[in-house]
């Protein structure tokens, strides 16, 4: 009896934390995605500060500039390598499928999305530039609302 | 794919939370299998015999 019970809490625990965020679970995909994905965020903010107003680089010579200017692009590949790395070894086989779906969706939405916005720069003067740069973060969060479509099937 | 999840869980009194805790799957797999949403891989499968010491035929059955 104590047995199912325990069994129960830790179910109905994972499951909770699941659903909040997919780096929060018991599992240790989970703890391996959260121990890479949070240090590359803050690598990430520490980087963007530092190359912005820390040291601004604006004044460097062309060489120099170019690679300080990608500094910041070290830990996003840090973060995309822990969103695959959590996606293959997530254990999970519902929660895999249902991740993968998200990340597709967010795939299709982002670039439709993109391309709508670099048609309309292209043939429209005065059409303000893409901020590439916000690409990623905005494929982050498509994958964020997505991951509530992609679940709702299996409530 | 058809399946016999529910009956045989049900019969051992075991609660969705109490079969994805001894599948050591969560509760949401349980009730896609359950629910014929989801058809579970080989080794899952083999995993949920194993568990119920039934083959897997006399829990799934094609259609």
């Amino acid at each position: 009896m104590d047995d199912a019970m325990t069994a129960r809490r830790h179910a109905s625990w994972k499951e909770s934390q699941m659903l909040l965020f997919p780096g929060r679970t018991q599992s240790r995909a989970g703890k391996r995605y959260l121990a890479l994905f949070a240090p590359m965020m803050a690598a990430y903010v520490i980087l963007v500060i530092l190359i912005s107003w820390v040291t601004p680089i604006g004044g460097l010579p062309a060489g120099p500039r170019h690679l300080a200017s990608l500094l910041p692009v070290a830990p996003i590949a840090g973060v995309i390598y822990a969103i695959a790395r959590y996606l293959k070894e997530e254990p999970d086989e519902v929660w895999q499928v249902i991740q993968t779906r998200a990340m597709l969706a967010a795939t299709a939405i982002i670039m439709l999305l993109a391309t709508a916005w670099g048609f309309l720069q292209e043939y429209n003067p005065g059409f303000p530039a893409f901020p590439v740069i916000i690409l990623f973060p905005s494929w982050c969060g498509a994958w964020g609302l997505a991951m509530a479509w992609a679940g709702r099937k299996y409530r | 794919v058809k399946n016999r999840l529910k009956v045989l869980r049900a019969e051992r009194g075991w609660s969705q939370a109490d079969l994805s805790a001894r599948l050591e799957v969560s509760r949401q797999s349980v009730n896609a299998i359950e629910t014929g949403k989801y058809d579970p891989s080989l080794p899952l499968a083999f995993k949920i015999a194993r568990l119920f010491e039934l083959p897997i035929e006399a829990i799934f059955e094609e259609g």
